[in-house]
């Protein structure tokens, strides 16, 4: 968020922190042979746990504990369950959002 | 360089002297059972080096019922952060060897991922090494292309650690490309009391000169860390924003400046501790990141208070 910068400024990116949201938007997308979800968009506050992102999908997915599930960013990576939404946003979100892909079987791990 | 190969070697080569103690309320003989000293490597993980830790304390007679977990002062371990950053945050270079308890009752659920066996270590650097890499080339292409015997020997450099071994295959995810630059160098800073910062940052400047660690901490803890104290270049470029708006008739208080400094110049900027050093704010980021980055591809830095360990 370049918002604030001076147009001639010697650089575009304003070295400063971009505006910290409270709540972040993640879009979930089915995998492989995964249940899908009527909706898929959803606001996650943004200083939970990704664990509390986990566990709200299961929720949704009516999945019990000990169903197989997992997630991923970008088609890429599983982050930690420790890991905070804000700095996943922040590094990962396409276009104001984090994509979350999840499935029944690892899918790009 | 050669030089700065013996940089990753000398990282490498880091260990941490550790005393494991069973938890008072664990004993149930008369007396406790003898303590295990261990050198620690800095950059492993404790699952991989402390099964001759469990086999010690399941000799002595006790009752290891659940998995086996730390805690330093109270203050439970997580496995999953490499053990030198573990003891920079944690541990003091003056209280040696670091005291560390060992429990096998009452698993900390909320605090500490639980491993069930060292393949999910390997699954938790994988996946943390594939995030280093999206976050250095806006995708995971460089371990992709990676054979899987090479990923494989990633982990087994670790696992069984082996310097050639993991850095040989490591230096192709951590040297730069000059045609294809790094977007961020991925990091994550520790600061007590706060949720671990992680945010994108680019290793070049618009003229090509490359960000210094003093620019990243004056950008993400401005608090602590006051662009006048640790970065020329912010001061210089906040100026230059600040003069180009006023030429232009805009009000210089719309111009974002980094917030005044609540430190003055009499008071200790806190401590920076990575690999148990303290690198200089001039240092370029770039070069920390491919050269002082842990084997998860990412810079762990720990910031404390100056008091603790001046």
């Amino acid at each position: 968020d370049n918002a604030g910068a001076a147009p001639s400024a010697p650089s575009p990116w304003t070295l400063r922190k971009p505006p910290t949201k409270d709540k972040v938007i993640v879009q979930f997308r089915a995998a492989g042979n995964a249940p899908l979800m009527r909706q898929k968009k959803f606001k996650i506050t943004a200083s939970e746990k990704f664990q509390t992102v986990i566990e709200f999908l299961r929720k949704q997915l009516k999945f019990k504990p000990t169903d197989p599930l997992f997630l991923y960013i970008n088609q890429a990576f599983s982050p930690a369950p420790d890991e905070i939404v804000r700095n996943l946003y922040q590094c990962f979100e396409i276009k104001g959002q984090l994509d979350i892909q999840y499935a029944t079987t690892p899918a790009w791990g | 360089m050669a030089d700065d190969r013996e940089i990753e070697r000398q990282i490498w080569e880091g260990k941490v002297p550790i005393v494991f103690n069973l938890a008072q309320s664990e004993v149930t003989g008369d007396e406790p059972p003898e303590p295990y000293y261990l050198l620690a490597p800095r950059c492993s993980y404790l699952p991989l080096v402390t099964t001759k830790v469990k086999k010690h304390f399941q000799s002595t007679g006790t009752d290891t019922e659940d998995e086996m977990w730390f805690d330093y002062a109270g203050q439970a371990l997580k496995w999953h952060y490499p053990i030198g950053v573990l003891f920079d945050f944690y541990g003091s270079p003056s209280q040696l060897p670091w005291s560390v308890t060992v429990h096998f009752q009452g698993f900390p659920e909320d605090e500490v991922l639980r491993c069930p066996d060292k393949e999910t270590v390997e699954t938790h650097m994988i996946a943390t090494i594939k995030e280093a890499d999206y976050l250095k080339n806006g995708s995971t292409k460089k371990l992709l292309a990676m054979l899987k015997k090479d990923q494989k020997q990633l982990w087994m450099g670790l696992k069984t650690f082996k310097f050639d071994q993991f850095w040989s295959v490591n230096k192709r995810l951590t040297q730069r490309d000059e045609t294809d630059p790094f977007k961020n160098v991925p990091f994550r800073i520790y600061v007590p009391d706060q949720p671990v910062l992680q945010e994108p940052f680019p290793p070049f400047r618009q003229d090509g000169s490359e960000y210094t660690l003093g620019d990243l901490l004056a950008t993400v803890l401005p608090e602590l860390f006051p662009a006048e104290r640790v970065s020329p270049f912010l001061v210089a470029f906040n100026a230059a924003a600040a003069e180009a708006r006023a030429a232009e008739g805009g009000a210089p208080e719309d111009v974002p400046v980094a917030p005044p400094s609540s430190l003055g110049k009499q008071v200790e900027l806190p401590q920076i501790v990575l690999h148990g050093i303290s690198p200089a704010f001039e240092t370029p980021l770039l070069w920390l990141g491919e050269h002082c980055c842990y084997p998860d591809n990412f810079l762990h830095i720990c910031i404390l208070p100056s008091e603790l360990t001046a």
